[in-house]
């Protein structure tokens, strides 16, 4: 199989390249460590949101309002109020799938002043995250004050009871939010830079042309690459998980479809770099080309910041780069665990990598004019 | 195909090629064939349409107008296109492989192209470069690169190959190894197409020779043909001669002329050197006298009205 032939040697040929290397897996890597010691170790107070529905003529009691307020003046925590009409289960699942949505939530009961005030327990309702790491201490924290409310309150410190009950709903960390869009972004600059630079020097040295005297076709050729390429986004993809799972405990979902989702995206951002290759003769204007492409996708396709919080304009140009698509992808399949969403938005990845593979096959010269 | 093939039988065959990109005519209306087991030079300036012409017959280019065949199919035949691929090897001008891959690896990379193809390690002994084996190819000379280039052009045991200036750019020394090398190429009966802005490589390789000139065809034959009708024949030179040299050489020839301070006898008989000889030593004129054979240089001069630097450019 000439593929094969084409497969290895260009695998081997980057493998080989100290640039290379360094720029598809040990920069990307140093990235991730960033973001993770800029983002991950902040200790900032934990939010708590608190729905207080111990309301007397729709105000809160004043034992109750104490009680938040002694939990609020901690500096562990900050204490967020929730009005008594939302619906708690909803509120969880919706602030669970947003970028540092965790939610935590504690409700205090109706009748927890009158309660208190014949000496009865009272018990408190406590929803985290499962998946939120820090949702079991919160739990611990917001049992001990109410031991610590209690005793006050000159009665025993079993007063208080607060019933946890963990939600399955998934909560992104920083770093499993970052870690997929930061493989995603990696692997867009792989194909996107890095082919583009390669294919269009091999394209000036004449290899290119070399290879078109021989029986190898344009299309050997091309799938040759994108599977080297693959090759690459697998390891890349390797390295970014373990380096989450050791160093951050990301809680991430490695099945069939990351390799699918994988695979897709190293066809679509090889098809890119094809494209560019082919359409751009000088490989210095080639690759002054590709980061004049990747950098910009990089920042607007929800990599260092979500998607969401860009002004209107911005969402609608993120709304048509492929890289939008594929972050959300590798997010939702494996952080989010939301398998549906992560296969629309990988429809949305192959129809750009169907398009773009066809488009670089059609620029890519394999014979002089 | 037809019958069994004897050395007549042409290899390639061209037929009023032409070829132009927009205003320029690269290649001008150009008929030739290239025989079975012959080494065939294309030799001409930068510029002549050398590349553009051997790219045609490698289906790498595309004709403007005429007709090219080549062991026995059309280049511009799809089915024919596959299986002259198969059947030439091809050193591009300015060869160059994958860099961080060995000599042996590339080797291999471009042998795993054909069905069918040498082992590597005979290739690299037929090249005298078994040593070089694991040697990155970013690492090797330039006149390594060049055999490294050849070495590929033969993976898949070709008939017919296509040497597109093999020697450009390489000292002496090496480009005579090279010499060599594609001497052994016909020795091994493959015919050989080479492109060159060297002279003398063409006269010492070449079995034919054809001079290209602004995309025209100005001459086609061998060497020694080439030498017969267009050469100048030979030249007596006289170096530092005094002016007594040239007035005694003067009565006896007509053609005598001087260039600075040599004085210049081109002659056509042996017995020339004789009388001129005899006639300078009678005056007691002692002089230093050497004999230029004409070259392919000269019948270039003549055909083409200039003569071709050492880097290719018309002068
Ligand atoms: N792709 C192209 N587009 C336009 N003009 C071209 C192209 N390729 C070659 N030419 C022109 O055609 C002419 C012949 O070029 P060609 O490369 O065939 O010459 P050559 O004899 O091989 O020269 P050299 O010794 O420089 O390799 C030149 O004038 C060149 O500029
Ligand atoms: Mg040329």
């Amino acid at each position: 199989m000439r593929i094969l032939v084409v497969f290895r040697a260009m695998t081997k040929n980057w493998l080989r390249s100290r640039s290379g290397l360094f720029f598809s897996f040990l920069f990307p890597v140093i990235f991730l460590l960033l973001f993770g010691s800029i983002l991950g170790g902040a200790s900032k107070p934990i939010p708590l949101a608190v729905q207080n529905n111990d309301l007397v003529g729709g105000v809160p009691t004043q034992l109750s309002q104490s009680f938040v307020t002694a939990l609020n003046s901690t500096s562990v925590l900050r204490v967020n109020p929730l009005p008594t009409s939302t619906n708690v289960t909803a509120y969880v699942i919706g602030q669970a799938g947003t970028f540092g949505g965790a939610p935590r939530v504690l409700v205090i009961p109706q009748g927890f002043a009158a309660g208190l005030g014949t000496g009865s327990r009272v018990n408190l309702s406590y929803i985290a995250s499962a998946s939120d790491q820090l949702g079991a201490q919160v739990g611990s924290v917001v049992t001990s004050y109410a031991d610590t409310f209690s005793s006050q309150l000159g009665g025993s410190t079993s007063l208080i009871g607060v019933d946890s009950s963990p939600s399955s709903a998934r909560t992104l960390t920083s770093v499993d939010y970052y870690m997929p869009s930061i493989l995603a972004a990696f692997m867009m600059t792989n194909g996107v830079i890095g082919l583009t630079s390669i294919a269009s020097e091999f394209r000036r040295n004449g290899l290119t042309k070399r290879l078109s005297a021989t029986p190898l076709t344009k299309l050997e050729w091309i799938l040759g690459n994108v599977m080297s390429q693959a090759l690459l986004a697998a390891i890349l993809a390797g390295v970014m998980i373990l380096l989450g799972i050791v160093v951050y405990h990301t809680a991430v979902t490695v099945d069939l479809y990351t390799l699918v989702f994988i695979a897709t995206g190293a066809i679509l951002f090889s098809g890119i770099g094809m494209t560019l290759a082919g359409i751009v003769r000088d490989p210095e204007a080639a690759a002054g080309l590709g980061n004049a492409i990747a950098f910009p996708m990089m920042l607007l396709s929800g990599t260092y910041w979500p998607v969401s919080i860009m002004p209107d304009f911005l969402q609608a140009v993120a709304r048509v780069l492929p890289l939008t698509y594929f972050s959300e992808a590798l997010r939702d399949s494996m952080v989010v665990g939301n398998l549906s969403a992560a296969l629309f938005n990988l429809e949305v990845v192959a129809a750009f990598a169907v398009g773009f593979i066809v488009i670089g096959a059609r620029v890519t010269r394999w014979k002089e004019a | 195909m037809t019958g069994a093939r004897s050395v007549a039988d042409p290899v390639v065959v061209v037929e009023g090629l032409s070829k132009r990109y927009g205003e320029t005519r690269a290649v001008d209306g150009v008929s030739f064939d290239v025989r079975r087991g012959e080494i065939f030079a294309l030799l001409g300036p930068n510029g002549a349409g050398k590349t553009t012409t051997v790219e045609i017959l490698e289906c790498m280019r595309t004709p403007t107008t005429g007709t090219v065949r080549v062991l026995g199919k059309s280049v511009t035949d799809s089915a024919g296109v596959d299986s002259i691929k198969n059947r030439i090897g091809v050193l591009p001008q300015d060869f160059s492989a994958l860099g961080r891959l060995t000599v042996g690896e590339n080797l291999e990379f471009f042998a795993g192209m054909f069905k069918s193809h040498l082992e590597v390690g005979a290739l690299l002994d037929l090249l005298e470069i078994k040593d070089k084996k694991d040697v990155r190819f970013s690492n090797l000379s330039g006149g390594l690169k060049q055999r490294v280039g050849i070495a590929a052009a033969l993976v898949n045991d070709p008939e017919l190959v296509f040497l597109d200036e093999p020697t450009t750019g390489l000292d002496p020394e090496i480009r005579r190894a090279t010499w060599k090398v594609i001497e052994g190429l016909r020795s091994r009966g493959k015919t050989v197409i080479l492109t060159t802005h060297y002279m003398e490589e063409a006269q010492q390789l070449a079995d034919r020779i054809a001079i290209l000139v602004k995309g025209e065809l100005a001459a086609l034959d061998t060497p020694d043909a080439l030498l017969k009708q267009h050469g100048v024949g030979r030249e007596m030179i006289f170096t530092n001669a005094e002016d007594a040299v040239f007035g005694t050489l003067r009565r006896f020839f007509d053609n005598v002329s001087t260039e600075g301070s040599n004085v210049v006898l081109p002659f056509a008989e042996t017995r020339d050197v004789q009388v001129a000889l005899t006639a300078l030593a009678e005056r007691g004129l002692k002089v230093d006298m050497q004999i230029r054979s004409a070259t392919i240089e000269d019948v270039f001069l003549r055909l083409a009205g200039f003569r071709i630097s050492e880097s290719g450019e018309a002068k």
